[in-house]
């Protein structure tokens, strides 16, 4: 278990690492001159300089990289260029809005996938199966700026249920979270389905089936619990997607989140404060699928890691 | 004797005759076999030839010019009359034929989707040859540089990548094609590692071949099916986020019509024009359903172990 512990950890040390590799690369060797690609060519020559002496742009490229990793590992990710404070600081003022809106699509994504896959592994074969499935499909192929729109087309500039967009209310949440989420329903549905079906077809299953336990008992009792497993890994493989869905998603709704953060960024060309979101991204995505893995082990005892 | 050893020559020399034959026979009913099983499979691969034709004859089919502006004519709904055009799916905000419009979006995003796939794939498939053959801390670096690859948001890296290079459609290929070969390394890599320890390969290697000329004759082909599979998903993926990018403004630059530059567009009027939010998606939906239905078919018929 410890060694299990320290592999895990010194492999996420190794791509938080290549993380930083690939934005300092990105970021800083750029053809010609980074300061004036990152301010634009109507900067004045004392933002230019100043840019360049904070970034240490005069240094040799390992010096520069070396520096950057000391300031990453002191939370010193620069200056937002457009809100003119720490970019750390100011990223992490956008966070508790992307975090209500992803733990909320999370859960129903959960709850919608996790049931609706259930159902069609139960019910296989049956109607129910193929629509479920079908969705599943419809899911995996809409892109969420456009079930967006549409949802704001439908319900609040025709039906006028929800604001448009902005957050405050909980009828605020609702669109959002239902398209943020819907991606992740069609995976975590066909996913259960396949699980469901995969233990269904186990001795224990059978076992239990025939000493007179009821369905439902079978299913809840038996199967589900170690049908989601897999599905709990794979959710969590897809924070990832899930941030970037945010992006979209918060763009749509004007959502004052993170992925809301991101697009201003980019638009003001605000480099610091893009490094910023994406290393945090990768650290939080390898702190949870750390959490993840190791919580494995501690609740299925049939998973040994070597 | 003579009949005894003629029969035995029969026998074996029969079926060393028949394979070609048999087999092209066989191929071809397998395959009517497996169309008639896989009618929706079948229906979409319909839709998916007809949109690429559709992409392709776009010059030669659109009723109008997709860049032709009839400042008299804005935001006309779907049906629209004007002398002997007709406007089937309305005008935007300039008085330009949505349907052209779609029409030629089609073409950007298959061209962008189909090239970054072949690029993607090609990577990824040497990569994964490589690593699975070779192992050793080459086979760590791209490993991790794969985990890497899970762990980055690829909106945000696509974000920053096109930003930094400039909204161009090769900037768009090679940025999907840099960030998306993980997905065939991961897949390219385990079967290479199965299958380098099968017998055949031993054989070959037996026999001296080279390393290099085992990847390509005996592995590749094995692994060819998964890699087309996942290709056809992956296809669908990259119409939707090349459409995410043209959306937020940093993709395919207007005037140059993409679904998602258009849905980008159309957002603004969507209160007295829905059909420029409509169309433009109900084309992507329509594509990348068309894409995954017929990824999914021949992940039933090529390689079941993906599932």
């Amino acid at each position: 278990m410890t060694r299990l512990i320290a592999r895990r950890l010194s492999d996420s040390a190794i791509v938080l690492l290549l993380a930083t590799v690939v934005v300092f690369t990105l970021l800083r060797l750029l053809p010609g001159d980074p300061a004036m690609l990152m301010l634009g060519e109507h900067a004045t020559p004392q933002t230019l300089a100043n840019l360049r002496a904070s970034f240490g742009l005069d240094r040799p490229v390992a010096v520069q990289y070396g520096l950057f990793l000391r300031d990453a590992a002191a939370g010193q990710f620069g200056e937002s260029i457009r809100a003119q404070r720490p970019a750390l600081g100011y990223v992490l003022g956008f966070f508790p809005a992307t975090l209500q809106l992803a733990t909320t699509a999370v859960v129903v994504t959960l709850v919608v996938g996790i049931g609706l896959g259930v159902l069609s592994a139960a019910y296989r074969g049956g109607v129910i199966d193929a629509l479920a499935r079908g969705l599943a499909m419809l899911a995996q192929s809409t892109p969420n700026y456009w079930l967006g729109l549409m949802l704001i087309n439908v319900f609040a500039v025709w039906l006028h249920w929800v604001p448009a967009s902005g957050r405050g209310t909980p009828s605020q949440l609702v669109m959002p979270a239902i398209t943020l989420s819907f991606v992740l329903i069609g995976l975590v549905l066909r996913l259960t389905r396949t699980e469901v079906l995969d233990v269904l077809r186990s001795d224990y299953v059978r076992t239990a089936s025939a000493k007179g336990l009821g369905r439902g008992a079978v299913l809840f009792r038996h199967v589900l619990r170690n049908a989601l497993v897999p599905v709990v890994t794979v959710v969590g493989l897809q924070l990832g997607s899930l941030l970037g869905g945010a992006v979209v998603t918060e763009t749509v709704f004007a959502w004052p989140g993170i992925g809301y953060l991101t697009i201003q960024a980019v638009e003001t060309r605000d480099y610091p404060v893009l490094q910023t979101i994406i290393l945090l991204a990768v650290a939080a995505f390898l702190l949870i699928n750390l959490a993840v893995d190791l919580l494995y082990a501690v609740i299925d005892p049939r998973i040994r890691y070597e | 004797m003579n009949s005894g050893r003629g029969r035995t020559h029969g026998a074996t020399v029969a079926p060393l005759q028949a394979p070609d034959a048999y087999r092209q026979r066989s191929r071809y009913a397998w395959f009517l076999g497996r169309a008639r099983r896989h009618t929706v499979g079948v229906v979409a691969a319909a839709v998916l030839v007809a949109v690429f034709l559709t992409a392709a004859a776009a010059p030669l089919i659109v009723p109008r010019s997709p860049f032709h502006q009839d400042l008299d004519l804005r935001t006309m709904p779907p049906g629209t009359r004007n002398g002997a055009v007709v406007y089937l799916l309305g005008t935007d905000q300039l008085g330009r034929d949505v349907l052209s419009r779609v029409v030629y979006g089609a073409r950007i995003s298959l061209a962008i989707s189909v090239s970054a796939v072949v690029g993607s794939a090609v990577i990824g498939t040497v990569l994964g040859l490589a690593t699975g053959f070779w192992r050793g801390p080459f086979d760590r670096v791209v490993m991790r540089l794969a985990d890497l690859q899970l762990a980055i948001p690829l909106i945000l890296l696509a974000l920053l990548m096109v930003t930094l290079w400039g909204p161009t459609t090769q900037n768009l290929i090679l940025t999907f094609a840099i960030t998306n070969w993980p997905l065939y390394v991961r897949v390219v890599r385990s079967t290479t590692l199965v299958i380098r320890e099968a017998q055949f390969v031993e054989a070959a290697r037996a026999l001296g071949q080279a390393n290099v000329t085992i990847a390509r004759r005996h592995i590749f082909p094995n692994v060819l099916n998964s890699i087309i599979v996942l290709g056809s998903f992956q296809m669908a993926q990259l119409i939707i986020l090349e459409g995410a990018l043209s959306f937020l403004g940093v993709g395919v630059r207007p005037p140059y019509p993409s679904w998602g530059n258009m849905l980008a567009d159309g957002r603004g009027y969507m209160e007295v024009a829905w059909w420029l939010v409509l169309f433009p998606g109900l084309a992507i939906v329509v594509t990348a359903l068309a894409v995954n239905i017929v990824g999914d078919t021949l992940r039933d018929v090529l390689d079941p172990r993906l599932s």
